[in-house]
């Protein structure tokens, strides 16, 4: 804006000075700003590439890390269509007029994920699969009024932690069921409370496939079935279990890692508790003239309508995660099949090839993609050790209670010399 | 005039019907029997899905090709150097369980990122893990009972003005308070009796936006304040205004206790068509034990993360918060550094000149010195019969976004106008042209608005058929 405009502007305002748009300002809240000076675009490049340049990114090294975060291919056209400004700086769209490319986008990645789960109904999106597990909890609790939820001990414990923050305060107590010998969830030692709300995660946080959820589903009055989506390939979906609500981390469907975010929360349920579900719905409809047209619906559910008795507070969620989601399971369809085959192989081959360096899986349950191996060495100097060989060789299970193991995922980014390479350097360390 | 950018209208075809129907079954010596399934879903070739997302992108309204002017939803534009720095695969392909000695740059940033914000709300301590603006005021109220519990109190009340927005009391109640309303006073701001009546020693705290949602500066808020730390209550403070105040005062300087910041709003992260975004949360001292684990600690020139906090009240978000929003605020910040007191002052600007010309067209309820926004009311249309929304949906035409509309709930067909400091005087003045030429046309005109994009969307019939998925919808 030029000093001749700023100049006729103040003029219509009828003030002299920008500093007199301020004057409604008490002298006793002002308060200055100690910033750096601003920098220049060349000058922030490089500043930002110097701290990029700090990190060592998973795609420079051989990884081997998962635990509910995993690197898969992604195709490059996904990247490129969210890259798309329209999408990219366009809002919520409030207005469907003016928002169609997104409400059919938004759409289809509920049309498509509820295939893929098999559920009747999904949301627009959440932030992530811990804050869906802890959206669904509250959500069960609504319809079916239990004031506790049985959830594995198989759990990852950040994703317990948030569920906590989640049910304390709507006063729901998070009892956990323990595992047995196959790292399932052990069915002849469950809480009482399970006949109430039961979550079950398959496969779990140790890789474990759970096969006896029909026992689960006669048993809970509430059925919430947690799922890796790329495993839905292959699996069956929690919608053919009988769930009512299903939950995902949706990050594996074309979404980078990103350090941890943004991530994509997936939330399923049956269509006779829609009314009870948070966040935003998009559904078909016809516009003025009887053509197809889509909006934003039941918006009587949230906050911007009723403010308190809203089902959550959610405002901002992960739109354009959702629209990545989307892309990817376009352009891969029923090739997902193949990529999720692909996954159980290289598990498979990596778990023999640990085997015979002296990592041997933990349990003996059927595992998707992930699994869990005793350490015979200090995992610390274990890893420093692999990440001289440019490998990230897993994660420690010390903080969830399984001190001296360690879990390791694969996907189909991996070759059969990677795992070969990942297994020599372990015999090399190990030995 | 009605002959501006619009977006694209096409009858584009869902992937449902574009790529045909296929079902695979699974490898049967992979997975045992009873537990595959069939897979059914669509069969596209790349080059479809491209073609689609595309035209779909293309049908679509956005600040890159014109003027968002949603009030309170802070629409500016994202300098495209905040893109390419998240795209860079020393942010993007990280993986969050990485050893700290890899992320080293990560850690630094965030931490980075954690004292700007603290510098900008006046706050003692940052975390960056809430993932969006309600995520934050949910976190907020957990940090606020944490501290009441520490102390053995059990106040079980926060006061929400009724000029505030929804996520406010959706989050208090969310939290587990009773929510209780405080009413406006005849300026707009906080009925300072009402107040005084509605606080007491069940009070945990009060959610405030200032300025607040009509776009005025709560003059008393160090009267707010007292009267609520008086009452042993915390103030909490709702950033999705911050864009006006920069670097003339901060909430912290207010008297309040807990912020939370819209890095989509005020620090230029991409709405993304509704997120991702990031609401971090800064508090003052005596808050700052309760704050999500892990922090980001430095000692000498190494970060590392940690999770030894006995009062934290645990985690919100899976791991550090939406990392890759999170870089491109940063990008943001130290681009504009001490400038962010002229993004301010351009965005206060903008928004007085552009309520300077409207309010001689439409009646603007509550005094004339205005911050950020403004909220015009349609009332007077209503004699010819049009309502707030008929004009909103008619700007579409003149190649405008529609303004907030029926919000704040204190003024009758409200249309809620932010500008943003973006934008400059010459889309403004077209703009308010366009306001000034649709007060005055044909009634039968604005009832069937829009003309030129696509016709109004039966939403009454959306939530009766309930077509949530192309499956339902198929089966009706």
């Amino acid at each position: 804006m030029t000093d001749k405009e700023i100049t006729e502007m103040l003029g219509a305002v009828g003030i002299p000075d920008i500093g007199s748009l301020f004057r409604d300002i008490p002298a006793d809240v002002r308060a200055g700003l100690d910033l750096p000076p601003p920098m220049a675009e060349i000058d922030l490049m490089r500043h930002i590439s110097g701290l990029a340049s700090l990190n060592v990114p998973a795609g420079q090294t051989l990884s081997f890390l998962g635990g509910g975060i995993y690197r898969h291919h992604i195709p490059p056209a996904v990247l490129d269509i969210v890259s798309r400004a329209e999408f990219l700086t366009a809002y919520t769209p409030y207005q469907p007029e003016m928002s169609q490319g997104m409400l059919v986008a938004i759409f289809e990645f509920q049309s498509l994920l509820a295939r893929l789960l098999g559920m009747e109904v999904v949301n627009a999106s959440m932030y992530d699969g811990a804050t869906a597990l802890g959206e669904a909890v509250r959500m069960a609790a609504r319809v079916s009024k239990h004031d506790a939820v049985v959830v594995p001990r198989a759990m990852a414990p950040w994703k317990l932690s948030v569920l906590r923050s989640y049910a304390d305060t709507a006063g729901i107590r998070v009892v956990q069921a323990g595992y047995d010998g196959t790292g399932a969830l052990d069915l002849d030692r469950l809480p009482s409370e399970a006949s109430g709300i039961l979550y079950v995660e398959s496969p779990n946080y140790l890789g474990v496939v759970e096969q006896r959820i029909p026992e689960l589903r006669e048993m809970a009055d509430l059925l919430i079935v947690g799922v890796n989506p790329i495993s839905m390939g292959v699996l069956k979906p929690p919608g053919e279990h009988g769930a009512d609500i299903a939950v995902a981390e949706g990050q594996p469907l074309g979404i980078p890692p990103g350090f941890g975010g943004p991530l994509l929360g997936v939330m399923a349920a049956r269509k006779e508790h829609v009314r009870q579900m948070p966040g935003r719905l998009i559904a078909m409809t016809t516009d003025a003239k009887g053509d197809r047209a889509f909006t934003m619906t039941l918006q009587t559910r949230e906050q911007h309508i009723r403010r308190q008795k809203a089902t959550s507070n959610i405002c901002t969620n992960h739109g354009l995660c959702a629209v990545m989601a989307a892309t990817y399971l376009s352009i891969v369809g029923p090739r997902l099949k193949d990529v999720a085959e692909k996954c159980m192989e290289n598990r498979m081959a990596l778990e023999r090839g640990l085997a015979s360096a002296g990592l041997e899986p933990r349990f003996n349950g059927l595992h998707f993609n992930e699994f869990a191996v005793r350490l015979p060495v200090d995992f610390g100097g274990f890893r420093d050790e692999m990440l001289l060989r440019g490998i990230l060789p897993g994660i420690d299970l010390a903080g969830f209670g399984l001190p001296g193991h360690m879990l390791v995922a694969t996907t189909e980014v991996h070759t059969t010399e990677d795992i070969e390479r990942y297994v020599s350097a372990v015999r090399e360390v190990v030995a | 005039m009605t002959d501006g950018y619009r977006m694209a209208r096409y009858s584009e075809e869902t992937v449902f019907e574009i790529g045909a129907d296929t079902t695979v079954i699974p490898a049967s010596d992979l997975v045992p029997k009873g537990l595959g399934r069939e897979l059914r879903l669509p069969d596209l070739t790349e080059a479809e899905v491209v073609r689609h997302f595309v035209r779909l992108s293309q049908m679509n309204y956005c600040v890159d090709t014109g003027f968002y002017p949603l009030g309170s939803c802070t629409m500016k534009y994202t300098p495209r150097a905040l893109e390419a720095s998240a795209a860079l695969p020393g942010f993007a392909d990280l993986h969050p369980e990485q050893p700290q000695s890899t992320v080293q740059g990560a850690l630094a940033l965030m931490w980075e990122l954690e004292r700007m914000l603290a510098e900008i709300g006046g706050m003692r301590a940052v975390t960056l893990q809430p993932a969006a603006g309600s995520h934050g005021e949910y976190t907020g109220m957990l940090l606020v009972r944490a501290y009441h519990a520490s102390r053995g109190d059990g106040r079980d009340q926060v006061l929400v003005p009724d000029t505030a927005h929804g996520t406010n009391p959706a989050t208090a109640a969310m939290a587990g308070y009773e929510v209780v309303e405080v009413p406006s006073n005849d300026a707009g701001r906080v009925d300072l009796e009402a107040l005084g009546s509605a606080v007491s020693d069940r009070t945990a705290a009060i959610m405030l936006t200032n300025p607040n949602t009509l776009g005025i500066f709560e003059e008393d808020v160090r009267t707010i304040a007292k009267t609520v730390h008086s009452a042993g209550g915390l103030l909490y403070y709702d950033g999705a205004n911050l864009n006006a105040i920069m670097g003339y005062t901060k909430p912290g300087a207010m008297g309040f206790d807990v912020v939370h910041f819209n890095l989509h709003k005020t620090f230029a992260t991409p709405h993304g068509g509704g997120g991702p975004g990031a609401g971090p949360v800064g508090v003052v001292e005596r808050l700052e034990p309760f704050l999500p684990v892990p922090r980001i600690a430095r000692e000498g020139g190494r970060f590392s993360l940690d999770s030894e906090r006995p009062q934290t009240i645990g985690k919100v978000q899976s791991f550090y918060g939406n990392f890759l929003v999170l870089v491109r605020a940063y990008a943001y910040i130290r681009m504009q550094g001490a400038g962010l007191k002229g993004v301010s002052e351009r965005a206060v600007l903008n928004a007085n000149y552009l309520a300077a010309r409207l309010s001689r067209v439409l009646p603007m309820p509550f005094g004339p010195l205005r911050k950020h926004e403004f909220v015009l009311s349609g009332e007077p249309l209503k004699e010819k019969g049009v309502r707030a929304l008929d004009v909103a949906k008619r700007l579409g035409d003149y190649g405008f976004h529609a303004p907030t509309t029926y919000f704040p709930l204190l003024v009758p067909e409200a249309l809620m106008i932010e500008p943003t400091e973006t934008e400059d005087k010459a889309t403004l003045d077209a703009f308010a042209e366009a306001i000034e030429t649709i007060v005055n046309e044909d009634p039968e005109l604005l009832h069937g608005a829009p003309h030129n994009v696509a016709p109004r969307v039966d939403e009454v019939k959306a939530a009766k058929m309930m077509a949530l998925t192309w499956d339902l919808a198929m089966a009706e």
